[in-house]
């Protein structure tokens, strides 16, 4: 995998998939091309009307908490590249593997960045530079399982693979 | 607990926290809303049967009856998977529940088993000893291979102690840990609810404490079972079971010890399940609804404290209470024993099961500026419909003392 540079959208603590997926969109309210101008908008309404593709998400502590609805579709429809917070919400944390968003827990990543801010990620090395203030910081390497997955682009690519190499079934 | 779990269900003897192990899946639970979504995915993998149908819970029930096109046309595909696939545990409108009320009701949360579901409040099962979480994406994966990659979680524990105050419920003890140790203190980790007041509770009481766990960030949630578990699983039990219990010399990450006897009805105020504040401290805050539903506390003993609060009286004049029982099951009972009688006196609007008013699906959504009292799980900002709305979050007592006085209100100050 390779590096990725972009600018920094930073957001508070505890940015729950309420905030990410507004119900307010879902279940028939909107169309799935509409859904991503949802994203956020109860927070932080120019962030979908603003975001770039390529720009990455710098969050506090648990974010993409609550719900389990697959609020990372919203983020890579807007084209956010990388989401990188203190810590995650579960959840959250393994549908965006699942659909192929690359992210990292890292402590304290919150104050390394301001928002607008530019970042480079590494993300086979976990390296992490502020741009700006040409600091760097290193985030532990995601496990080799979840490695494959996210390499596969997610894990209908990845089973795909598998359906491919005879493997869909376990029996 | 959750290391025994999950060292069953990947076959091995031992596991420790930190390790990723594959777990076999012993029940899956599905809302029949994610079926389009999910019959494409199989369709682009080739997929035509499933690891093993009988393993699967299909439930009607987050938007029901049906409030648009969509929802409705998701139903008619959730149909047709469950025809093609063979899917007999298939729980339509009318004979369903909220799906976790129901998933406990028809017997299918059992000790020590390693469960999923397609909804982050899954964790409720650990009420009865189960290893249960919410996935999403997840999904076709266990779909075709009926397992999951989990990583070990580290486990914490609270031990609670002292006797419960009148008109204080778990659900102001889940609230105090909400408030006082922060909605992250479990996050990645499993959580066990030990010691004398949950000994004493009632499990529709640890249904609420472990329905709330994701709201610490939980991965699982996870009671002891004593006598009141194998009493409540006797007649429902789909399969035969085997309880797990801690070792004596168990390494926590942490404990926490709670004491309630002194325990005040608690509140929490918008827009965070942590942002916890006595209910004297907010009392008189006007509200426009009251909202007595969700997994979380609409069953028969919230309803009931609910229905003592509210016998005889009327809700106040400028508020509306929308009351919505978490099954068809509970809905009958609270029915035979004259509840929905003292709600629709007091002027309520009674519901059928569903997630309804607490995902701001249908059946109670707020509009800009209202601000609703709610016995359900989360207040974050949109959750129940416009961003420009409010959500405080109480034991079902505190919502029933609420509606009478038209705002927040002490439920002791009401109970007759």
């Amino acid at each position: 995998m390779s590096s990725l540079k972009g600018r920094v959208w930073k957001f508070g603590d505890n940015i729950s998939t309420d905030l990410l997926m507004p119900t307010a969109s879902m279940f028939g309210k909107a169309t799935e091309e509409e859904m991503k101008d949802y994203c956020m908008y109860a927070e932080r309404p120019d962030f979908a009307k603003n975001v770039k593709r390529g720009d990455i998400v710098v969050a506090g502590k648990n974010f993409g908490c609550g719900s389990s609805r697959p609020a990372a579709k919203n983020l890579l429809a807007l084209g956010i590249d990388c989401v990188m917070a203190d810590s995650m919400g579960a959840i959250f944390y393994r549908n965006s593997i699942n659909l192929g968003l690359p992210l990292f827990s890292i402590k304290d990543v919150s104050k390394f960045f301001e928002d607008g801010d530019e970042a480079e990620v590494n993300l086979s090395s976990g390296e992490v530079k502020n741009i700006r203030t040409g600091q760097t910081l290193r985030a532990s390497p995601l496990p080799e399982e979840l490695r494959r997955i996210l390499q596969a682009g997610g894990i209908i690519p990845f089973l795909k693979e598998e359906a491919k190499a005879g493997r869909l079934y376990k029996d | 607990m959750a290391e025994k779990i999950l060292a069953r269900a990947s076959g091995r003897t031992k596991v420790v926290p930190g390790e990723i192990v594959m777990g076999k899946i012993d029940r899956l639970m599905i809302i029949g809303e994610i079926w389009p979504e999910i019959l494409s995915l199989l369709n682009k993998l080739g997929a035509d049967r499933l690891w093993n149908p009988d393993r699967v819970v299909v439930v009607h029930e987050h938007m029901v009856p049906p409030a648009n096109v969509p929802i409705a046309d998701a139903f008619v595909q959730s149909r047709q998977a469950v025809e093609k696939f063979g899917i007999k545990n298939f729980y339509e409108m009318g004979r369903s529940g909220i799906c976790h009320q129901l998933f406990v009701e028809k017997g299918f949360a059992l000790p020590g088993q390693l469960v999923v579901g397609t909804d982050s409040h899954t964790t409720t099962y650990g009420a009865l000893n189960v290893a249960s979480r919410g996935i999403n994406q997840d999904l076709p994966y266990v779909l075709v291979r009926g397992e999951l990659w989990f990583r070990v979680p580290e486990t914490i524990r609270f031990e609670v102690s002292g006797k419960l105050p009148d008109a204080v419920m778990s659900k102001d003890i889940f609230l105090f840990i909400a408030g006082e140790y922060g909605t992250d203190v479990a996050l990645y980790k499993s959580v066990e609810f030990v010691g004398p007041t949950v000994a004493e509770m009632s499990i529709a009481s640890r249904l609420t404490i472990s329905n709330m766990g994701i709201e610490i960030g939980a991965k699982f949630l996870i009671f002891e079972a004593d006598e009141k578990t194998q009493a409540y699983l006797k007649d429902k039990a789909q399969e035969p079971y085997e309880l797990v219990k801690s070792d004596s010399d168990a390494v926590f990450e942490s404990t926490y010890k709670i004491k309630v006897d002194q325990l005040e009805p608690l509140v929490a105020c918008p827009h965070d399940v942590g942002n916890v504040k006595p209910v004297s401290e907010v009392k008189g805050t006007p509200i426009h609804q009251a909202f007595l539903g969700s997994c979380t506390n609409a069953r028969y003993e919230d309803l009931e404290i609910a229905a003592n609060i509210l016998k005889g009286k009327k809700i106040h004049p400028k508020i509306r209470l929308i009351v919505t029982p978490a099954s068809q099951s509970i809905y009958k009972q609270a029915l035979q024993k004259g509840l929905i009688e003292v709600f629709i006196d007091a002027e309520a609007v009674v519901t059928n099961p569903t997630c309804g008013a607490c995902g701001g699906l249908h059946l109670g959504i707020l509009g800009a500026g209202e601000r609703c009292i709610s016995s359900q799980n989360r207040n974050f900002k949109a959750r129940m419909g416009s961003p420009e709305s409010e959500v405080y979050l109480a034991s079902p007592a505190t919502v029933a003392a609420s509606a009478i006085a038209g705002a927040i209100a002490d439920p002791r100050d009401y109970l007759q």
